[in-house]
C-alpha cells in the first residue's frame, strides 16, 4: 500500500497524476499569491497607519512574493504543467510524454522552488525588490541578507522545471502524433502548449544568465552590474526583459488554446479559420522576442530605439487583434450553450481584448512617459493576466474537470464563483486605471491623500475576489465529495459537451476537441494502448 | 504633458471604438445566437479570406493612425537644443539632492546644491499635502527651457512629475537627461517611481516654478 | 545687489556628440578635456573655461570631487598630463 502510493505519487511518470499533481500545487500556490495581494490591499486601503503599521519593507516583500508565486508557482504551473500535461498527449493520441521521468522531476523542482521562495520571506528581513530583483536595489549593500539569494534559487528551480518540461512539450509535439496526423492537423490547444514550450526553452535560459550574474555580484565580488567595477546596472534590465517578455506569453498562450476550444465547443462550430490562429499564436510568441525595452522606456534609452520599440510592440496588435475577431467568428452563426466554462470563456474575451487595448496605449514611448511605472501599468497586466490567463485556467478548469474527475460539478456553485470573481477583479483592477493616470506610482505603500477613493474600492474588489477562490474551494469540495458521476449519457448528450462529438464526426477541416470526450470518463490512466494510428474525425 | 494628453485622448478614442465592436459583436452573438433561438449552428462557418484580410488590414491602419502621432510627440520630446538651465536632480536612499550648477557664485566659487526631504507628519504645517510635501524645494523659472540630468548615488530612483511630462530613471553611474519648458506659475508635485527600498514612498518632488525676475532674485539671495 | 554679488548664469548647450539622452560621457569627457586643457595651457586660458562651466553645470558634484580626490592621488584612470615630445 504504502509502495503503491509512493509509486504513483512521487514516482509517478504517468501525465495525468502528474498533471493533477501540478493542479493542486498550482491551487496551494495561487491560495498563497492571494493572500499576499489581499495584505497589500489592506494596507493599500487608504492613505495613513493601515494593516501593516508602517512596516513597509513587509509590503515590498508582499508585492515581489506574489508577483513570483503568482507567475511562476501558480499560473504557469496550472496552465502549462497540469492542462498542458494532461491534455496535449491525449490531443495529439499519444500514450504519454516524450520523456516521462522528466515530467516527474519537473514538478518535484517546483517543490524546492516554493519552499526556496517561501523561506525568502520568513528568513531575515525577505527581499523587497519587486519581481524584477532590479540592481543595485538587489545588490549586496541594499539587500544585505539572504533573502534575495533564496529568491534567485527558488527561480533556478523553477526554471529547471519549466526548461525540463519545455523539452518534453516539443520532442512530444513532434515525435508522438498520432499516424495520420501533421503538424498543422494537431488541435489548437496542442499547438499552444508547443508554441508556449518553445518561448520557454528560448527565454528562460536568459532570466538564468540574469539571475545568476547577479547572485555572482552578490556574493562573489563580481562587477557586472555595478558601475564602479565597469559593468551597467542596464544589463541586468536588458537581461530580465528578455526573458520578461516572452515569460508574459507564455502565461496568456495556453490560455489562448483553451479558450479556443471552449468556444468551439458550446458553440457546436469549429474555431474560425484554425490555420490562422495557429499562426497568429506562433507570431505572438516570435515577436514576443524583439520588443522587450518596452519595460525600459524611462530609463534613458536613445529616442530611435524608443521608436523601434514602440513600433514593434505595436505590431504585436495585429496577430492578437486577429485571434480575437478569429473567436469572435466561431461565437457568431453558432448555438451557444452557456455552461460556465463558456461563460469564463466570454469573459475572457471581453477583459482580455480590455486589458490589451490599455497596453497599445502603453506602447507608445512618449505615452508611457506618463505611464510608466504606475498604477496603469498594474491595471494592463492585471487585466490579461488576473482577468485573462486566470479566467482561461478556470475555464479549462470547469471544461475539463468532469472527464478528469469524472464527477459534475455544482453549475450554480460555479455560478455564483463566476460571478464572484467577475465582479471582483474588474472592481479590484479597473479603477487603478484611473489611479494610474491621475500619477500614482507603483510599489508605494502609502499615497498622498488624494487616492484615497479609488484605492478603497480597489480593496474592496480584492475582498471579493478572495471570497470567489473561496467558492471556488467550495466547487472543488462539493464536486469531489458530492458530485455526480458522470455516465456517457451526460457526455455525448448535451448535459457539458455535446458541441464536441458534432463537431468532430462530420466537418471538414480540423476537428478540435474530439478525442478526450469521446472516452469514458474519468479518462482512464493509460488511454491508448498504442499511438492513435488513425484519426477517423476529420477529411484531409 | 499637453502632448501627452492629447496623444492619450487620441489613442483612446481607437481603443474605445475596437472594445465597443468587441462588445457589441460579442452582446449580439449573446443574444442572437443562443441556444434556445438558434437550435441550429453554422457549422461550415469556419473560413472568409476575404474577411481575414479585413480584420488584418483594419487593425494595420489602426495602428498607423495611433504611431504617426505617438512618434511625433516622441521626437518633439528629444529635442533638448537651446536649453537656457541645467538642474541636476540626484537620488539618494531616501531624498534627493538638486544642484543648479550654473550659477557660479564668482566670489566664493559656489554653486546652489540642497537636498529635498519629505516632511513627515508632525512638521505638516496647514495646507500642505501629507506624502507630498518637502522641506526645500525646486524653484525654477517659468518659459525656460530647462534640461534636467538625472543620477542617483545608490539604487535605481525615477524623477517624475506626472504634471509637467517628466519621468526619466536615476540609475548609478548614469547621467539621463531630459527638458521641460513650464508655461505657467505654478507648483508640480511628483513622487519616485522606481521601488528603492523601505521609503520608496516617501520622497516626493516638488518643483515650484516663478517667474524669471522673482527666480534670479531668489537666486541672489542664495 | 548686483554690485557684491555677480551672477554668471551659462549652460552648455547641445552637443553633437552626444545627442542621445545619456549625457554621462558627456560630463565625463568634459572634465578630462579641462584638466588636459590647463595642463597644456595653465589656469588662465579663457577657453578652458568653457570645458570647466560644462563639467561643472553636467557633473553631479559627488563625481567631481570624486574624480579630484583621484588625481590627488594619482588613480585617475586617465592620462591628463601634457604629452611630452618624443625624442628621435
Amino acid at each position: 500500500m504504502n509502495n503503491n502510493f509512493l509509486k504513483q505519487w512521487i514516482l509517478s511518470t504517468n501525465h495525468k497524476d502528474i498533471a493533477v499533481l501540478y493542479f493542486i500545487y498550482a491551487t496551494f500556490a495561487a491560495m498563497v499569491g492571494t493572500s499576499m495581494s489581499m495584505i497589500m490591499r489592506l494596507e493599500l486601503v487608504h492613505s495613513g497607519d493601515t494593516f501593516l503599521h508602517n512596516n513597509f519593507h513587509l509590503f515590498n516583500t508582499m508585492i515581489s512574493a506574489h508577483a513570483i508565486v503568482m507567475i511562476f508557482l501558480a499560473v504557469m504551473p496550472a496552465l502549462i504543467g497540469a492542462f498542458g500535461n494532461y491534455f496535449m498527449p491525449i490531443a495529439i493520441g499519444a500514450q504519454d510524454m516524450s520523456f516521462p521521468r522528466l515530467n516527474n522531476i519537473s514538478f518535484w523542482m517546483l517543490v524546492p522552488g516554493l519552499i526556496l521562495i517561501s523561506s525568502s520571506m520568513i528568513i531575515e528581513s525577505g527581499a523587497g525588490t519587486g519581481w524584477t530583483v532590479y540592481y543595485p536595489l538587489s545588490g549586496i549593500l541594499a539587500h544585505s541578507s539572504i533573502s534575495v539569494d533564496l529568491v534567485i534559487f527558488g527561480l533556478h528551480c523553477t526554471t529547471i522545471s519549466s526548461l525540463l518540461g519545455a523539452i518534453n512539450f516539443i520532442v512530444t509535439a513532434h515525435n508522438f502524433k498520432g499516424d495520420s496526423m501533421s503538424m498543422m492537423d494537431m488541435p489548437l490547444f496542442a499547438w499552444s502548449i508547443y508554441i508556449t514550450a518553445w518561448l520557454l526553452l528560448l527565454s528562460l535560459p536568459i532570466l538564468t544568465v540574469g539571475i545568476t550574474l547577479l547572485l555572482m555580484d552578490r556574493n562573489f565580488n563580481t562587477s557586472f552590474y555595478d558601475v564602479a567595477g565597469g559593468g551597467d546596472q542596464m544589463l541586468y534590465q536588458h537581461l530580465f526583459w528578455f526573458f520578461g517578455r516572452p515569460e508574459v506569453y507564455i502565461m496568456i498562450v495556453p490560455a489562448f488554446g483553451i479558450v479556443s476550444m471552449v468556444l468551439a465547443a458550446y458553440s457546436k462550430k469549429n474555431v474560425f479559420g484554425s490555420v490562422s490562429m495557429v499562426y497568429a499564436m506562433g507570431s505572438i510568441g516570435m515577436l514576443g522576442f524583439i520588443v522587450w525595452a518596452h519595460h525600459m522606456y524611462t530609463t534613458g534609452l536613445d529616442t530611435d530605439t524608443r521608436s523601434y520599440f514602440t513600433s514593434a510592440t505595436m505590431i504585436i496588435a495585429v496577430p492578437t487583434g486577429i485571434k480575437i475577431f478569429s473567436w469572435l467568428a466561431t461565437i457568431i452563426g453558432g448555438s451557444i450553450r452557456f455552461s460556465v466554462s463558456m461563460l469564463f470563456a466570454l469573459a475572457f474575451l471581453v477583459l482580455f481584448t480590455l486589458g490589451g487595448v490599455t497596453g497599445v496605449m502603453l506602447s507608445n514611448a512618449s505615452v508611457d512617459v506618463a505611464f510608466h511605472d504606475t498604477y496603469y501599468v498594474v491595471a494592463h497586466f492585471h487585466y490579461v493576466l488576473s482577468l485573462g490567463a486566470v479566467f482561461g485556467i478556470f475555464t479549462g478548469y470547469y471544461y475539463w474537470s468532469p472527464i478528469v474527475t469524472g464527477l459534475n460539478f455544482n453549475k450554480n456553485l460555479a455560478r455564483i464563483h463566476f460571478f464572484l470573481i467577475f465582479v471582483g477583479t474588474n472592481m479590484t483592477f479597473m479603477p487603478m486605471h484611473y489611479l494610474g493616470m491621475n500619477g500614482m506610482p507603483r510599489r508605494i505603500s502609502d499615497y498622498p491623500d488624494s487616492y484615497n477613493a479609488w484605492n478603497e474600492i480597489s480593496t474592496f474588489g480584492a475582498i471579493l475576489s478572495s471570497l470567489s477562490m473561496l467558492q471556488f474551494a467550495v466547487v472543488v469540495e462539493n464536486q469531489l465529495s458530492n458530485g455526480e458521476r458522470v455516465t456517457n449519457d451526460t457526455l455525448i448528450n448535451p448535459a457539458y459537451t455535446f458541441g464536441n462529438t458534432i463537431a468532430s464526426e462530420t466537418l471538414e477541416g480540423h476537428s478540435n476537441n474530439a478525442i478526450e470526450f469521446n472516452s469514458p470518463a474519468p479518462l482512464a490512466a493509460h488511454m491508448f494502448n498504442t499511438p492513435v494510428s488513425k484519426f477517423v474525425t476529420y477529411v484531409n | 504633458m499637453e502632448g501627452i494628453i492629447e496623444l492619450h485622448d487620441n489613442i483612446m478614442f481607437y481603443i474605445l471604438l475596437i472594445v465597443v465592436l468587441v462588445c457589441w459583436m460579442i452582446s449580439s452573438a449573446v443574444v442572437n445566437f443562443n441556444e434556445y433561438n438558434n437550435h441550429f449552428s453554422m457549422k461550415y462557418l469556419n473560413h472568409g479570406m476575404v474577411l481575414e484580410i479585413v480584420w488584418t488590414i483594419f487593425p494595420c491602419l489602426i495602428l498607423l493612425m495611433i504611431a504617426s502621432p505617438s512618434f511625433i510627440l516622441l521626437y518633439l520630446n528629444d529635442e533638448v537644443v537651446l536649453p537656457a538651465m541645467t538642474v541636476k536632480a540626484i537620488g539618494y536612499q531616501w531624498y534627493w539632492s538638486y544642484e543648479l550648477s550654473d550659477f557660479l557664485n564668482t566670489t566664493t566659487n559656489q554653486t546652489i546644491e540642497f537636498d529635498s526631504y519629505l516632511l513627515n507628519d508632525e512638521m505638516l504645517e496647514l495646507g500642505q499635502m501629507r506624502w507630498l510635501d518637502v522641506d526645500t524645494w525646486l524653484y525654477v523659472p517659468t518659459n525656460t527651457h530647462i534640461r534636467f540630468i538625472i543620477t542617483s548615488m545608490d539604487v535605481i530612483h525615477d524623477f517624475a512629475v506626472p504634471s509637467l511630462g517628466i519621468k526619466i530613471d536615476a540609475n548609478p553611474g548614469r547621467l539621463n537627461m531630459t527638458s521641460v519648458i513650464i508655461n505657467r506659475n505654478g507648483v508640480f508635485y511628483g513622487m519616485c517611481s522606481e521601488l528603492c527600498g523601505v521609503g520608496h514612498s516617501m520622497m516626493p518632488i516638488k518643483i515650484e516654478s516663478v517667474n524669471v525676475e522673482d527666480f534670479l532674485s531668489n537666486i541672489m539671495e542664495y | 545687489m548686483a554690485e557684491e554679488k555677480k551672477l554668471d548664469w551659462i549652460t552648455p548647450q547641445f552637443d553633437p556628440r552626444f545627442p542621445n539622452p545619456n549625457q554621462t560621457v558627456h560630463c565625463f569627457q568634459s572634465y578630462v578635456d579641462y584638466h588636459k586643457c590647463i595642463n597644456i595651457k595653465g589656469d588662465e586660458f579663457a577657453p578652458c573655461k568653457v570645458f570647466l562651466r560644462t563639467f561643472t553645470s553636467l557633473c553631479p558634484n559627488g563625481w567631481v570631487a570624486k574624480w579630484d580626490e583621484q588625481r590627488e592621488q594619482g588613480i585617475f584612470p586617465v592620462k591628463l598630463e601634457a604629452a611630452t615630445p618624443k625624442e628621435e
